[in-house]
């Protein structure tokens, strides 16, 4: 034991390289997931495999994780599970590996930028893509751009980077537009009571 | 000869006659009584209404010379007053111009009062209004954009919305 948490705290260059391909995958498989929900399910697949190994000899079968995860983890986390299964590095997600994987992802993703864009239907694939392409020129990788769906909104859409939330949707803009008519109507009025 | 029969006749249709002349005397006498009666009060009232209108003359007139007469008291009186308390009513008057103005700007803050609590009333009901409009066209509004907005054209109007974002956000 006292040997593996040496050889976690003085991480060798393949190892750092061998991280780096795994959060590189990792993100790619997400990408389309808020960082939460991504933590969360990693947390999940740590537990649930760390108990299977300890409670069985010999290597987890495919089936076997399909079975442990299947339904309460996300098709994307699973893409990423099955790459690191045919990697042959699950063991990296069990055990004292899988809690030292936990804690980097949690600090890695809490420099990740999440730009939100909630929009009031929800859009079509080739629309997705469409908006994917136009935000990533601004937000370029690894920052997550997630898409939500609030029929609240009615029309248009809110884009939130964290640090600043862009309200474009009609229910935003109703209001001050209602207001701007208003006081347009204004000096019409006080001139009816004038005279 | 002349039946004794025939005589009692002639003294009972002499006496008739003489009783027909006797009535036919009284109808006069009595129409004439009523006629002087007739004359007579109109006399009476001729008589009546000639002092009366005299009585209402000298009424007037007596009325006329005692206002001539109170009037002349009261002039010659505030003359009098006048000039010897002209100090006294000065400052009466200073004091009742002041009064009166004091009632005219408070009159007239209160008219004002009125008039900007009336304005600011409707002002408000009118705010009130228009933003219970304003409420009722947005959800019109979205009622309808639900109905009749298809996914293409939401889809259309976010990727503008998101270019539009995208080149303001642009470093």
């Amino acid at each position: 034991m006292s040997t593996d948490s040496k050889s976690v705290q003085t991480p060798s260059e393949e190892q750092l390289a061998k991280a780096q391909e795994i959060m590189s995958v990792l993100n790619a498989c997400t990408l389309n997931m808020p960082k939460e929900q991504t933590l969360q399910e990693l947390h999940i697949i740590v537990e649930r495999l760390t108990f299977i190994k300890e409670s069985r000899e010999g290597d987890l079968s495919e089936s076997i994780i399909e079975d442990v995860l299947g339904g309460d983890v996300s098709e994307d986390v699973m893409k990423f599970v099955r790459w690191m299964y045919h990697r042959k590095v699950l063991g990296l997600l069990t055990g004292q590996h899988g809690r030292v994987f936990l804690r980097y992802s949690t600090r890695y993703y809490r420099k990740i930028k999440e730009i939100h864009c909630i929009t009031a239907v929800a859009l079509r694939e080739s629309s997705r893509i469409k908006l994917l392409t136009h935000l990533r020129t601004i937000y370029p990788e690894p920052a997550r751009i997630v898409f939500e769906e609030a029929p609240s909104l009615v029309l248009g859409c809110v884009i939130d980077d964290g640090t600043n939330r862009v309200d474009m949707s009609l229910m935003n803009e109703s209001p001050r537009l209602i207001h701007k008519y208003i006081t347009s109507l204004r000096p019409t009025r006080s001139s009816v009571h004038g005279s | 000869m002349i039946s004794q029969n025939t005589i009692i006749i002639g003294i009972l249709v002499v006496g008739i006659m003489i009783l027909l002349v006797f009535l036919v005397r009284v109808w006069l006498l009595v129409r004439r009584l009523n006629v002087s009666f007739g004359k007579l009060g109109f006399l009476v009232r001729e008589d009546a209404k000639k002092y009366f209108d005299d009585a209402a003359e000298k009424l007037v007139d007596t009325n006329e010379q005692f206002q001539e007469r109170y009037k002349k008291i009261v002039e010659e009186g505030t003359k009098t007053a006048l000039a010897e308390k002209s100090m006294v009513t000065e400052k009466i008057l200073v004091d009742a111009h002041s009064k009166a103005n004091t009632i005219i700007l408070t009159a007239r803050t209160d008219a004002q009062q009125i008039i900007q609590a009336a304005h600011k009333e409707a002002d408000e009901h009118a705010e009130k209004t228009l933003q219970r409009t304003g409420g009722a066209i947005a959800w019109v509004l979205s009622q309808y954009l639900h109905e009749t907005y298809t996914v293409e054209q939401h889809e259309q109007l976010i990727e503008k919305q998101v270019r539009m974002y995208v080149d303001e956000h642009r470093q």
